[in-house]
């Protein structure tokens, strides 16, 4: 059953193959026989998920009933929610996050939650208190992060389906490292409603599953306006999951020059060969120019920190979270629990981002980077009056080795060289896997324009019933 | 522009944030806040006087609510989940004055 698709997994309900119980029980084995393999599951709600399932099977509606898994950054009632932070090791939300109110609506079983990166901070996922996610294709090298957990889930087949949330390439890059696709919609599609903020003008919840299909299923299900999301957005959900299945022919794909100069041979080998496979499926190959592109990380590690710095002021050991206990008086007891409950990571970006903030510098950084994202967006509206979508390899490198970018965090920034300026955009940008290079995986980023989620899902998909990469299971967890 | 071993400690008290008083760690933690910023300082390569800066990806979309106070409906909820913490209907939170 966990080599199914969302889709056949919805046929087998529907078609009494198995009950979402049987469903159920089989992902829960799998996971507590292979989780320690790769540490990508952090909460396990078995309890919650049995009751779930056993609900769903006796209303026979036969439409659901299939398991789940969140990134620990979505807030839900069932179970702790604890961005994979000491700070917020014992939070319970009160409410359901939007998008786990609309997947229960529409009969989905929550397993449980997954590892990331403290705070969706981070391009390894080895920074979290629980510990690194192990990729699973060779346990010796990072999953990416920060939805890694969700990503490793998904590529050991331990859930058919997870979320994830994408800040500056969070849910392409952990997809494209552990082999399998991941979508990060246009900014305002689902609601951030109930997820815990990291860069509120950049951050944006999305699925990662096997298959294009698979995430233009869920993607149907967890778009949409929401009232309590001012940044929501009000537009008509296409039927993506329809929408796939049309012909690409002469569809115009971009290859910025930028993308493919410097590039390491491997990854361009590979992206040439995804290429070879979208001229025979009669689509149009132009290469253009994104100019500014390369100032998107120095924009990005302004903007991201800054906004980070804002929203974790509220972590002040007083209204909720962990509080240290013996201070002396208040500013103690906010710096004392900030320091403690914080890893070292998310202090380096609060740092940087109140001191981009201050007074002093807030003109000379602050509002600079804010005029470059401006320019970064122009340059992709020039691009899209081209081309219907641009192409090219979601990571400069397949994944790396656990603790090989310890010593210098700002080599680990540098990965997300063709992910962030997609989030300073706010486009939508899709990775799916098209190889493997010394067994381990490689990802291809397709790149929208504005809430053309349909076509870059149509491109997915077309790519991958013409290939084989997305239906290869690492060795490991093939039964 | 890099930051000197002096702005470390008005940087971690502008962010609320202890930091270790021993100079390796200190040390340790320029070394990086000055790379990160070794980074974002190419942003000085571009003449952008000109351009208007862009705060929000979607602006032209932004709905607003009305402007109406509405019932906590998790009063409730957070009443059980911290019944610790709740005294007199009140949620309580450390004593810091006087102490």
């Amino acid at each position: 059953m966990h080599t199914k698709t969302l889709k056949e997994l919805y046929e087998g309900i529907k078609n009494k193959e198995f009950s979402s119980l049987e469903l159920t029980e089989h992902f829960i084995k799998r996971i507590k026989k292979l989780n320690n393999k790769i540490n990508g599951f952090i909460h396990i709600n078995e309890e919650y998920a049995i009751k779930k399932s056993k609900i769903f099977d006796k209303k026979k509606s036969y439409n659901g009933g299939i398991p789940f898994a969140h990134k620990d950054i979505i807030c839900t009632t069932e179970s702790k929610t604890t961005c994979s932070s000491k700070i917020l090791k014992n939070f319970i939300s009160p409410y359901n996050a939007t998008i786990h109110k609309k997947l229960l609506q529409a009969n989905f079983i929550p397993i449980g939650k997954t590892n990331m990166d403290e705070f969706a901070m981070g391009s390894s996922n080895e920074k979290s208190i629980f510990g690194p996610v192990y990729n699973p294709w060779n346990n010796k090298y990072v999953s990416g992060g920060s939805s890694g957990g969700s990503a490793a889930c998904v590529a050991a087949r331990l859930i058919p389906i997870a979320t994830g949330t994408d800040t500056g390439g969070s849910i392409r890059q952990p997809a494209a490292f552990c082999g399998v696709t991941g979508i990060k919609p246009t900014y305002g599609l689902i609601s951030r409603y109930g997820i815990i903020a990291f860069a509120s003008s950049l951050d944006q919840a999305g699925p990662i599953g096997k298959t294009a299909e698979d995430c233009a299923i869920l993607l149907e299900i967890i778009a949409g306006y929401d009232k309590n999301d001012s940044t929501s957005i009000k537009i008509k959900i296409p039927k993506y999951s329809n929408y796939i299945n049309n012909s690409i022919e002469k569809t115009i794909i971009g290859i910025p020059n930028e993308f493919i100069t410097n590039l390491d041979d491997n990854i361009k080998n590979n992206l040439y060969q995804a290429l070879n496979i979208f001229k025979n499926l009669k689509t149009i190959i132009k290469y253009i120019t994104l100019p500014n592109i390369k100032l998107s990380i120095p924009a990005y590690y302004i903007i991201a920190p800054a906004e980070c710095s804002s929203n974790l002021s509220k972590y002040d050991g007083i209204r909720f979270g962990y509080k240290y206990e013996n201070s002396l008086n208040i500013k103690d007891l906010y710096s004392k629990s900030r320091s403690e409950g914080f890893g070292e990571e998310v202090i380096r970006r609060i740092m940087i981002g109140t001191y981009v903030l201050s007074s002093s510098y807030y003109n000379e950084y602050y509002i600079k980077a804010q005029k470059i994202r401006a320019i970064i967006r122009n340059d992709y509206i020039n691009a899209f009056k081209k081309v219907n979508v641009i192409l090219g390899p979601t990571t400069p490198t397949n994944a790396f080795k656990i603790n090989s970018k310890k010593i210098s965090p700002t080599e680990m920034y540098k990965s997300d060289i063709y992910t962030c300026s997609v989030n300073l955009a706010g486009l939508p940008a899709i990775s799916i896997p098209t190889g493997l290079i010394n067994n381990l995986p490689v990802g291809l980023q397709i790149i929208g324009n504005f809430f053309k989620e349909n076509e870059i899902l149509n491109l997915a998909h077309q790519y991958q019933l013409n290939t084989i990469w997305h239906k290869i299971s690492p060795p490991q967890f093939i039964n | 522009m890099s930051l000197k071993l002096k702005d470390i400690k008005k940087l971690a008290e502008l962010s609320a944030i202890k930091i270790n008083n021993n100079k390796k760690y200190k040390l340790k933690i320029l070394f990086e806040l000055n790379q990160i910023l070794k980074i974002i300082n190419e942003i000085n390569q571009l003449n952008i006087n000109k351009i208007e800066p862009l705060f929000h990806p979607i602006k032209k979309y932004q709905i607003l609510k009305k402007d109406k106070s509405k019932k906590n409906k998790y009063k409730e909820k957070i009443k059980k989940l911290y019944k610790k913490n709740i005294k007199n209907n009140f949620y309580t939170v450390p004593k810091i004055i006087n102490k």
